[in-house]
Protein backbone atom coordinates (compact mmCIF):
# COMPACT_ATOMS: atom_id res chain seq x y z
CA UNK A 1 0.00 0.00 0.00
CA UNK A 2 1.23 3.52 -0.73
CA UNK A 3 1.64 5.66 1.98
CA UNK A 4 2.68 9.28 2.90
CA UNK A 5 4.32 10.73 6.30
CA UNK A 6 6.31 14.15 7.01
CA UNK A 7 6.14 16.45 9.89
CA UNK A 8 7.11 20.00 10.77
CA UNK A 9 8.31 21.40 14.06
CA UNK A 10 8.99 25.44 14.51
CA UNK A 11 11.72 26.29 16.48
CA UNK A 12 10.37 29.18 17.65
CA UNK A 13 7.56 26.77 19.40
CA UNK A 14 9.90 24.86 21.61
CA UNK A 15 10.73 25.14 24.89
CA UNK A 16 14.25 24.53 24.73
CA UNK A 17 14.83 24.31 28.82
CA UNK A 18 12.12 22.12 29.31
CA UNK A 19 13.68 19.65 26.10
CA UNK A 20 16.61 19.50 27.85
CA UNK A 21 14.39 17.89 30.83
CA UNK A 22 14.21 14.18 31.60
CA UNK A 23 10.58 14.52 32.10
CA UNK A 24 10.20 15.76 28.09
CA UNK A 25 12.87 14.02 26.85
CA UNK A 26 12.16 10.44 27.99
CA UNK A 27 8.80 10.81 26.00
CA UNK A 28 9.96 11.22 23.03
CA UNK A 29 13.76 9.41 23.19
CA UNK A 30 13.80 5.31 24.13
CA UNK A 31 17.09 4.21 26.52
CA UNK A 32 18.61 3.40 23.06
CA UNK A 33 18.00 7.02 21.49
CA UNK A 34 19.53 8.44 24.72
CA UNK A 35 22.25 6.16 24.36
CA UNK A 36 22.73 7.22 20.63
CA UNK A 37 23.34 10.87 21.30
CA UNK A 38 26.43 9.87 23.39
CA UNK A 39 28.28 9.52 19.68
CA UNK A 40 26.26 12.13 18.07
CA UNK A 41 26.41 14.96 20.57
CA UNK A 42 29.57 16.45 18.62
CA UNK A 43 27.28 16.98 15.54
CA UNK A 44 23.90 18.16 16.77
CA UNK A 45 22.57 20.25 19.34
CA UNK A 46 20.66 18.14 22.27
CA UNK A 47 17.22 19.81 21.65
CA UNK A 48 17.70 19.40 17.61
CA UNK A 49 18.05 15.79 18.28
CA UNK A 50 14.99 15.55 20.32
CA UNK A 51 12.73 16.91 18.11
CA UNK A 52 14.27 15.45 15.16
CA UNK A 53 13.64 12.05 16.17
CA UNK A 54 9.96 13.39 17.46
CA UNK A 55 9.63 14.59 13.43
CA UNK A 56 11.01 11.31 11.76
CA UNK A 57 8.87 9.64 14.29
CA UNK A 58 5.80 11.57 14.18
CA UNK A 59 5.80 11.46 10.16
CA UNK A 60 6.37 7.39 10.56
CA UNK A 61 3.32 7.27 12.91
CA UNK A 62 1.39 8.96 9.86
CA UNK A 63 2.83 6.86 7.36
CA UNK A 64 1.54 4.15 9.79
CA UNK A 65 -1.60 5.03 10.10
CA UNK A 66 -2.35 5.16 7.03
CA UNK A 67 -1.88 1.44 6.73
CA UNK A 68 -3.33 0.60 10.37
CA UNK A 69 -6.14 3.96 11.18
CA UNK A 70 -6.25 2.41 14.59
CA UNK A 71 -2.16 3.35 15.52
CA UNK A 72 -1.82 4.85 18.53
CA UNK A 73 1.00 7.44 18.74
CA UNK A 74 3.65 6.36 21.30
CA UNK A 75 7.12 8.14 20.49
CA UNK A 76 9.14 5.98 22.32
CA UNK A 77 7.60 2.58 20.38
CA UNK A 78 9.16 3.96 17.24
CA UNK A 79 12.84 3.55 17.40
CA UNK A 80 15.33 5.12 15.44
CA UNK A 81 17.97 2.54 14.48
CA UNK A 82 20.48 4.42 12.64
CA UNK A 83 20.78 8.38 12.09
CA UNK A 84 23.35 10.13 9.42
CA UNK A 85 23.95 13.27 9.87
CA UNK A 86 26.38 14.26 7.23
CA UNK A 87 30.07 16.07 7.40
CA UNK A 88 29.65 19.56 7.19
CA UNK A 89 26.19 19.69 8.37
CA UNK A 90 25.56 22.79 10.42
CA UNK A 91 21.78 24.58 10.66
CA UNK A 92 21.48 28.02 8.56
CA UNK A 93 18.37 30.28 8.47
CA UNK A 94 15.41 28.92 6.11
CA UNK A 95 15.05 31.57 3.22
CA UNK A 96 12.36 29.71 1.30
CA UNK A 97 14.93 27.44 -0.59
CA UNK A 98 15.45 23.88 0.14
CA UNK A 99 19.49 23.82 0.56
CA UNK A 100 20.60 22.14 3.51
CA UNK A 101 21.99 18.47 3.40
CA UNK A 102 19.61 15.70 4.34
CA UNK A 103 20.03 13.84 7.50
CA UNK A 104 19.06 10.18 7.00
CA UNK A 105 17.66 7.76 9.31
CA UNK A 106 16.08 4.44 9.69
CA UNK A 107 12.63 4.27 12.09
CA UNK A 108 11.18 0.87 13.34
CA UNK A 109 8.05 0.29 14.69
CA UNK A 110 6.86 -3.45 14.88
CA UNK A 111 7.72 -5.11 11.59
CA UNK A 112 8.00 -2.16 9.83
CA UNK A 113 11.00 -0.74 8.46
CA UNK A 114 11.05 3.14 6.97
CA UNK A 115 13.37 5.45 5.67
CA UNK A 116 13.69 8.83 6.93
CA UNK A 117 14.92 12.11 5.13
CA UNK A 118 15.58 15.34 7.47
CA UNK A 119 16.78 19.10 7.50
CA UNK A 120 17.32 21.08 10.44
CA UNK A 121 17.50 24.80 9.73
CA UNK A 122 17.78 27.68 12.51
CA UNK A 123 14.54 28.14 12.43
CA UNK A 124 12.64 24.35 11.77
CA UNK A 125 12.75 20.85 11.60
CA UNK A 126 11.25 18.45 8.98
CA UNK A 127 11.03 14.76 7.69
CA UNK A 128 9.33 12.75 5.41
CA UNK A 129 9.38 9.04 5.41
CA UNK A 130 9.11 6.30 2.74
CA UNK A 131 9.34 2.45 3.12
CA UNK A 132 11.40 3.04 -0.13
CA UNK A 133 15.17 3.69 1.04
CA UNK A 134 15.50 5.90 -2.34
CA UNK A 135 12.03 7.45 -2.03
CA UNK A 136 11.15 7.24 -5.57
CA UNK A 137 7.98 9.26 -6.35
CA UNK A 138 8.06 11.36 -2.99
CA UNK A 139 7.57 15.02 -3.43
CA UNK A 140 7.87 17.36 -0.77
CA UNK A 141 8.78 20.74 0.19
CA UNK A 142 8.40 23.67 2.96
CA UNK A 143 6.95 27.02 3.04
CA UNK A 144 7.05 30.24 5.45
CA UNK A 145 3.48 31.97 6.01
CA UNK A 146 3.00 34.79 8.02
CA UNK A 147 -0.27 33.53 9.66
CA UNK A 148 0.08 30.89 12.35
CA UNK A 149 -3.85 30.82 12.87
CA UNK A 150 -4.83 27.13 12.81
CA UNK A 151 -7.18 27.33 9.73
CA UNK A 152 -5.21 29.54 7.77
CA UNK A 153 -2.27 27.69 8.32
CA UNK A 154 -4.76 24.47 7.49
CA UNK A 155 -6.04 26.01 4.18
CA UNK A 156 -2.39 27.08 3.00
CA UNK A 157 -0.54 23.94 3.56
CA UNK A 158 -3.08 22.37 1.32
CA UNK A 159 -3.43 25.01 -1.41
CA UNK A 160 0.25 24.85 -1.20
CA UNK A 161 0.09 21.00 -1.76
CA UNK A 162 -2.39 20.77 -4.45
CA UNK A 163 -0.10 23.74 -7.02
CA UNK A 164 2.68 20.77 -6.27
CA UNK A 165 0.05 18.19 -7.87
CA UNK A 166 -1.52 20.03 -10.46
CA UNK A 167 2.15 20.13 -12.12
CA UNK A 168 3.30 16.48 -11.17
CA UNK A 169 0.19 14.80 -12.36
CA UNK A 170 -1.48 17.49 -15.14
CA UNK A 171 -4.82 17.24 -13.18
CA UNK A 172 -6.74 19.86 -11.60
CA UNK A 173 -9.72 19.94 -9.78
CA UNK A 174 -8.42 18.70 -6.76
CA UNK A 175 -9.27 18.67 -2.89
CA UNK A 176 -8.56 17.41 -0.16
CA UNK A 177 -10.89 16.46 2.60
CA UNK A 178 -10.27 13.99 5.36
CA UNK A 179 -11.34 10.12 6.08
CA UNK A 180 -13.31 9.69 9.42
CA UNK A 181 -9.22 8.50 10.79
CA UNK A 182 -8.58 12.48 9.82
CA UNK A 183 -6.09 11.02 7.55
CA UNK A 184 -5.84 13.45 4.50
CA UNK A 185 -7.60 12.02 1.19
CA UNK A 186 -7.22 13.43 -1.86
CA UNK A 187 -9.90 14.02 -4.70
CA UNK A 188 -10.52 14.92 -8.49
CA UNK A 189 -14.13 16.32 -8.28
CA UNK A 190 -15.97 13.61 -6.10
CA UNK A 191 -13.64 10.71 -7.07
CA UNK A 192 -10.56 9.46 -4.33
CA UNK A 193 -7.38 9.33 -6.04
CA UNK A 194 -4.74 6.45 -4.66
CA UNK A 195 -2.02 9.42 -4.42
CA UNK A 196 -0.92 9.30 -0.65
CA UNK A 197 -0.84 12.86 0.65
CA UNK A 198 0.48 14.05 4.43
CA UNK A 199 0.35 17.70 5.83
CA UNK A 200 2.00 19.57 8.57
CA UNK A 201 2.22 23.13 9.77
CA UNK A 202 3.75 24.53 13.13
CA UNK A 203 4.39 28.34 14.20
CA UNK A 204 5.14 29.81 10.79
CA UNK A 205 5.66 27.04 8.82
CA UNK A 206 3.38 24.45 6.88
CA UNK A 207 5.00 21.67 4.79
CA UNK A 208 3.85 18.48 2.91
CA UNK A 209 4.89 15.37 1.03
CA UNK A 210 3.08 12.79 -1.34
CA UNK A 211 3.63 9.69 -3.10
CA UNK A 212 3.12 9.28 -6.69
CA UNK A 213 3.60 5.26 -8.32
CA UNK A 214 6.74 5.14 -10.51
CA UNK B 1 -10.93 14.36 42.83
CA UNK B 2 -14.47 14.22 40.79
CA UNK B 3 -14.52 14.01 37.14
CA UNK B 4 -15.62 17.60 37.18
CA UNK B 5 -12.39 19.07 39.04
CA UNK B 6 -10.42 17.34 37.28
CA UNK B 7 -11.96 18.30 34.04
CA UNK B 8 -11.73 22.20 35.82
CA UNK B 9 -8.33 21.70 36.32
CA UNK B 10 -7.44 20.54 33.01
CA UNK B 11 -8.80 23.56 31.19
CA UNK B 12 -5.97 25.29 32.80
CA UNK B 13 -3.46 23.06 31.84
CA UNK B 14 -4.64 22.80 28.05
CA UNK B 15 -5.43 26.62 27.90
CA UNK B 16 -1.65 27.43 27.22
CA UNK B 17 -1.64 25.02 23.85
CA UNK B 18 -5.04 26.06 22.29
CA UNK B 19 -5.79 29.22 20.32
CA UNK B 20 -9.27 27.87 20.21
CA UNK B 21 -10.37 29.63 23.43
CA UNK B 22 -13.98 29.28 22.36
CA UNK B 23 -13.83 25.37 22.43
CA UNK B 24 -12.27 25.61 25.22
CA UNK B 25 -14.62 26.61 27.00
CA UNK B 26 -17.50 24.68 26.08
CA UNK B 27 -15.02 21.42 26.48
CA UNK B 28 -16.50 18.24 27.60
CA UNK B 29 -15.28 14.42 27.80
CA UNK B 30 -15.60 14.24 23.99
CA UNK B 31 -13.86 17.01 22.96
CA UNK B 32 -10.79 15.77 20.81
CA UNK B 33 -7.45 17.73 21.23
CA UNK B 34 -6.05 17.57 18.20
CA UNK B 35 -9.19 17.80 15.72
CA UNK B 36 -11.09 20.57 18.46
CA UNK B 37 -8.96 22.29 20.24
CA UNK B 38 -6.40 22.19 17.28
CA UNK B 39 -3.28 21.30 19.80
CA UNK B 40 -0.28 20.65 17.70
CA UNK B 41 0.74 16.88 18.08
CA UNK B 42 4.49 18.28 19.55
CA UNK B 43 2.46 20.19 22.78
CA UNK B 44 0.43 17.07 23.64
CA UNK B 45 3.89 16.45 25.55
CA UNK B 46 3.58 19.25 27.00
CA UNK B 47 0.19 18.79 28.37
CA UNK B 48 1.04 15.39 29.97
CA UNK B 49 3.79 16.87 32.05
CA UNK B 50 2.12 20.09 32.56
CA UNK B 51 -0.50 17.56 33.71
CA UNK B 52 1.88 15.58 36.20
CA UNK B 53 3.04 18.71 37.83
CA UNK B 54 -0.48 19.45 38.62
CA UNK B 55 -1.77 16.60 39.79
CA UNK B 56 1.64 15.12 41.19
CA UNK B 57 1.27 11.91 39.13
CA UNK B 58 3.59 10.22 36.63
CA UNK B 59 2.33 9.16 33.42
CA UNK B 60 4.01 6.32 31.22
CA UNK B 61 4.16 6.78 27.78
CA UNK B 62 1.56 3.61 27.34
CA UNK B 63 -1.45 5.40 29.07
CA UNK B 64 -0.47 8.82 27.26
CA UNK B 65 -0.47 7.31 23.58
CA UNK B 66 -4.78 6.88 25.26
CA UNK B 67 -4.82 10.75 26.03
CA UNK B 68 -6.40 11.71 22.83
CA UNK B 69 -9.53 13.27 23.95
CA UNK B 70 -10.65 15.72 26.98
CA UNK B 71 -12.66 12.05 28.83
CA UNK B 72 -9.34 9.79 28.25
CA UNK B 73 -6.83 12.52 30.20
CA UNK B 74 -9.29 12.16 33.13
CA UNK B 75 -9.18 8.16 33.32
CA UNK B 76 -6.28 8.34 33.29
CA UNK B 77 -5.18 11.41 35.53
CA UNK B 78 -8.03 9.88 38.04
CA UNK B 79 -6.00 6.93 37.83
CA UNK B 80 -2.88 8.00 38.56
CA UNK B 81 -4.23 9.86 41.43
CA UNK B 82 -6.23 7.18 42.89
CA UNK B 83 -3.07 4.68 43.04
CA UNK B 84 -1.07 7.72 44.97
Amino acid sequence: MLSAGNDIVSLNEINVARTQTEPLYSKILSVSEIALYEKLKSAILFEHYVWLLWSIKESAFKYLQRIDPELLFTPVKFGITQLNIPKGYFPVSFDGNENTLTITGNVEFDNYKIYSRSVIYKELISSVVDADKDFKGVYSAIKYIDSTVNTVQSAAVRSFLIDHLVKETGTSNLTIGKNADSIPILFEGAKELQIPVSLSHHGHYIAYSFKLKH
Amino acid sequence: MTRQEILNELKKVISPYTTNKEMLAGINENTDLIKDLKINSANLVDIIIDAESNYDIEIDYDDADKMMNVGSCIDIISQKIAQK
